[in-house]
């Protein structure tokens, strides 16, 4: 009963997501066939193009036909490489996605145990000064941190590629291989960082003001009493009990890492869905736009009924009703 | 003229339809873009700049009818559209410049900006706007006059591509003899007298022609063309450039990957660029901007409107095959039928194209065409007919644009190995071309952003990069310190300009584009915007264009009726009162009463 009704909601969001992701860029000045025709060429090549991009169409058709290619998994073509949008945002989406995971990993990781540590030093200036470099942190402009990152690590010091996933002419054949590669990792390590920089806030300070919580609880005392060591009570004890925020904060996280993305794989011309993005958007390609935004869209829509239902495993207190 | 007698607000709201809710909504969307965590803030704070409450008192009819020494109405707040500042910083703070001169001047201006060209394309189409900065940004097609002076010009564009609204049949019976004229002699006179015609009409002004500067590694490779209008961006480079440590020419492109089918209308010359290395086309732009024969051994003029082209012996396409007269006249043909924009002015043009034997083709043409080498036999690639013949039908397309992974098979210099729009496109020599490139091997790979590419350059990733818009002053100046960089600059064919409202608004009057063309500070915005990376505006045909430039028209201040103008505050006002124009207390500017403005130069052009 629970997944039926989550599931009509589930249908209902998405529908109210894809409706804006289409309005939203109609309803900006311009389309595709002022982005790709030279402005010095005659309104009747630009007439052309549009008619044989389907523009010329009332918006409510286009809609219609936009509605009708979704419920065939269809994306369309986009409008400025004339290739399927899903043959394009297929592979900008994993090498996001890669991005996403490592970042996730490691802010949640680090997040978690320095969320503790912050937590345990209450009051210590080791907290006021950590947590006020997180917030610092959370506060500066990814774009910047990641140009001064370049400028320093792969200018001045030459330790990091400056852009890019591979070396030029050195993509392997087989994606499964290049992620493997050790050039691949080398060109991961400074958008990750940057990456998990901007992402260790979230988990650092839910763990941090949750701990704080379970610090104060009667069984923490009990096992203090017990005499147990203290990173042991700290990681086994509290910090399992103080997951279930951070956990539940998950589907949220990845939407908000996938946004966070758009700039990073800008500054350091990741391949990726955010980089598409931001391109589909100055040549107004509607399709490659749209297809790129409903991918994400039902990731973070479907990622939340997933922590939802992880949540009741965790804390069997929770109930789906 | 409707609008003086409306309160700002009015007028507004006569936008606001189409203008003002728009831009509302197009601010809403970028709400909601945030809101789907993915956050585009460089759009927002441009739109934002175009309606800025202004709460300006100027248009309110009764200080015009109060004040004692204006006798016209005062003239409505004036609308300058223009790039923003992430479109084209140097642009944007010239334009504030010219602004502040026309404030000046007694204007009330209320500044518009686009983002990016798709909104600017949209805005200057469909926004009422008096003033407009834009530019064309030199392309080795564009050394060719007809391109500059025809679409931003012609009557028949108005509407369109003639944003100024100018309309002059002297101008357009001037174009059209220029374009039959076969003589060079002959048809520069006209181009000539063309460019006079502008000047004497003034429906554009241009600010400067920017300096290019070009970059490469010259720790990779050993080469020295330069062309004037892309530098070491080019394709002579591409094919003659020896590398130093591998044998792969290395290029970085910006991230606007377009499909490289030569059906489509891809307009960006990036795509274009590539597209000359893997089909070849009748003759080519060489780096001085002349043509030279290509596929094509001779090109010979039977009569006007005959040329016969003679293939060179023994070419083949990539996949072996011939390469004959049949393919070049299908070529055209389809190219012709399928009404591809870039090339669609120039095929009709063309009556009929006739493979004569093997290796002979025979243009029989409409009337006489004096640019075609340049226009068609230099951009067309010559298609394989065995491929493209049929292929709508095979694959079921609408046009053969749509063809998704289309056959690339040509006969250039280099083959494509893999094309990826957003990732790497590998190309290896083509060993059995006329002209085999030095590298055996050539990869084009994307950067997100311009400054990626320079860092890409400057780290050896890239040998070759335009840098994307073009690279800064900044870039240029760190270039300049890196002795892996060499650096050249040489001045450019670009030009940077504005276009008059010639349709309606004060500026429909002659006498007032006569008077504000003297309010545009070229020297200022020259040495402090462009750090004197630039030369002052010469017209639409650049005097780097040594070939098409008129450049028997000296530079006033002079006594000669036709002058490039120079800033000059006190002779704008001169020019304004000497036309009935007034002030009134405020030092806003009034029509003269009665005003009866001529659209055009009322004098007839004194050129030659």
């Amino acid at each position: 009963m629970y997944l039926v009704k989550r599931g009509v909601s589930l249908f209902f969001t998405l529908l109210i997501a894809v409706t804006l992701i289409f309005g939203m860029f109609r309803l900006l000045p311009g389309d595709a066939t002022q982005a790709l025709v030279d402005p010095l060429a005659s309104e009747a090549t630009r007439a052309r193009l549009a008619e044989q991009f389907g523009l010329d169409q009332p918006l409510y058709v286009q809609y219609a036909l936009f509605l009708r290619d979704l419920t065939q998994f269809e994306l369309g073509v986009s409008f400025a490489q004339r290739r399927p949008v899903s043959a394009i945002v297929g592979p900008a989406f994993l090498n996001t996605l890669v991005l996403v995971a490592a970042t996730f990993v490691l802010a949640y990781g680090l997040g978690a145990l320095l969320g503790v540590v912050l937590a345990a030093k209450r009051g210590h200036p080791l907290e006021k000064v950590g947590t006020f470099i997180t917030l610092v942190i959370r506060g500066a402009p990814t774009f910047w941190i990641g140009i001064l990152a370049i400028s320093l690590f792969s200018l001045t010091l030459g330790w990091f590629p400056v852009a890019g996933m591979v070396s030029p002419g050195s993509r392997p054949d087989s994606t499964l291989r290049m992620f493997l590669s050790l050039d691949f990792l080398h060109h991961l390590a400074l958008p990750l960082a940057v990456s998990t920089l901007y992402a260790i806030s979230l988990p650092l300070l839910l763990v941090r003001s949750t701990m704080l919580d379970v610090l104060r609880e009667q069984y923490m005392e009990f096992a203090e009493a017990k005499g147990l060591p203290r990173w042991r009570i700290l990681y086994r004890h509290g910090l399992r009990n103080a997951l279930l925020p951070p956990v539940t904060a998950g589907a949220q996280f990845i939407g908000w890492a996938m946004g966070g993305m758009v700039v990073i794989e800008n500054v350091f011309s990741w391949p990726g869905l955010g980089r598409t993005i931001v391109t589909a958007l100055s040549t107004r390609d509607f399709p490659l736009a749209q297809g790129s935004l409903v991918l994400i869209a039902v990731l973070v829509v479907s990622l939340n009924v997933v922590t939802d239902l992880l949540a009741a495993y965790l804390d069997p207190r929770i109930e789906l009703k | 003229m409707k609008r003086n007698q409306r309160s700002r607000g009015d007028s507004n709201a006569d936008t606001g339809a189409a203008g003002g809710g728009r831009r509302r909504a197009a601010r809403w969307v970028l709400g909601m873009l945030l809101v789907l965590a993915v956050g585009l803030a460089a759009c927002t704070s441009d739109s934002d700049s175009d309606d800025t409450s202004d709460t300006d008192n100027g248009t309110d009819t009764d200080d015009g009818q109060t004040a004692p020494v204006a006798a016209g109405e005062a003239i409505p707040t004036i609308r300058y559209l223009g790039p923003s500042t992430t479109y084209d910083n140097d642009q944007f703070e010239a334009g504030n410049i010219v602004i502040e001169a026309l404030e000046e001047l007694g204007f009330t201006v209320e500044l518009l900006t686009a983002p990016d060209f798709s909104t600017y394309a949209d805005l200057v189409l469909r926004e009422d706007w008096d003033i407009t900065a834009s530019g064309y940004v030199g392309q080795l097609a564009r050394l060719e006059p007809s391109a500059l002076l025809t679409a931003p010009y012609l009557c028949q564009h108005v509407g369109g591509s003639n944003y100024s609204g100018y309309c002059n049949e002297d101008y357009d019976a001037l174009i059209e003899r220029s374009q039959a004229e076969l003589d060079p002699d002959a048809r520069r006179e006209l181009i000539h007298e063309a460019q006079a015609q502008l000047l004497w009409d003034l429906p554009t002004v241009t600010y400067y022609h920017p300096t290019l500067p070009s970059i490469y590694n010259n720790t990779m490779y050993d080469t020295t063309v330069v062309n004037p209008v892309s530098g070491y961006y080019d394709f002579w480079n591409f094919i003659s450039a020896t590398p130093i440590d591998d044998d792969t020419v290395r290029i970085g492109d910006a991230d606007e990957g377009r499909s490289l089918n030569p059906l489509g209308n891809a307009s960006y010359f990036h795509e274009q660029e590539l597209q000359l290395l893997f089909f070849d086309t009748l003759t080519r732009i060489d780096p001085d901007g002349d043509v030279v024969p290509w596929a094509a051994d001779e090109v010979t003029a039977v009569d006007d409107v005959t040329i016969e082209v003679e293939l060179r012996s023994g070419m083949t396409f990539h996949d072996g095959e011939p390469v004959t007269a049949a393919d070049v006249a299908f070529t055209y043909e389809f190219f012709d039928e399928w009404e591809v924009g870039r090339y669609a002015a120039g095929l009709g043009r063309v009556a009929t194209v006739e493979p004569d034997g093997d290796t002979t083709v025979r243009f029989n043409l409409e009337g006489p065409y004096a640019a075609i080498q340049f226009e068609l036999f230099s951009q067309l690639p010559i298609l394989p007919a065995h491929i493209w013949d049929g292929v709508v039908e095979a694959e079921g397309l609408g046009h053969p644009s749509d063809w998704a992974d289309p056959d690339l098979t040509g006969s250039g210099p280099y083959q494509l190995v893999s094309y990826d729009p957003v990732g790497e496109t590998r190309m290896t020599r083509f060993d059995d071309h006329f002209d085999p490139p030095v590298a055996e091997n050539l990869l084009v790979s994307r950067y997100a952003n311009p400054e990626s590419l320079f860092l890409a350059l400057r780290a050896g990733d890239i040998g070759f990069t335009d840098g994307g818009p073009g690279f800064t002053v900044l870039q240029v100046e760190e270039a300049e310190a890196d002795a892996d960089l060499t650096v050249t600059s040489a001045p450019s064919i670009t030009v940077r300009w504005a276009a008059f409202n010639t349709a309606e608004g004060p500026f429909s009057d002659f006498e007032v584009r006569r008077a504000v063309v003297h309010a545009i500070d070229s020297e200022t915005i020259i040495s402090d915007v462009l750090r004197g990376h630039a030369e002052p505006g010469r017209g639409v045909i650049a005097p780097a264009n040594t070939a098409w430039h008129n450049d028997g028209i000296p530079p006033g201040p002079s006594d000669e009726p036709l002058a490039w103008p120079q800033f000059d505050l006190d002779l704008a006002r001169q020019i304004l009162e000497d036309a009935g124009y007034t002030w009134d207390e405020q030092g806003r500017l009034h029509y003269p009463d009665p005003h009866e403005p001529s659209t055009l130069n009322p004098e007839p052009l004194p050129w030659p």
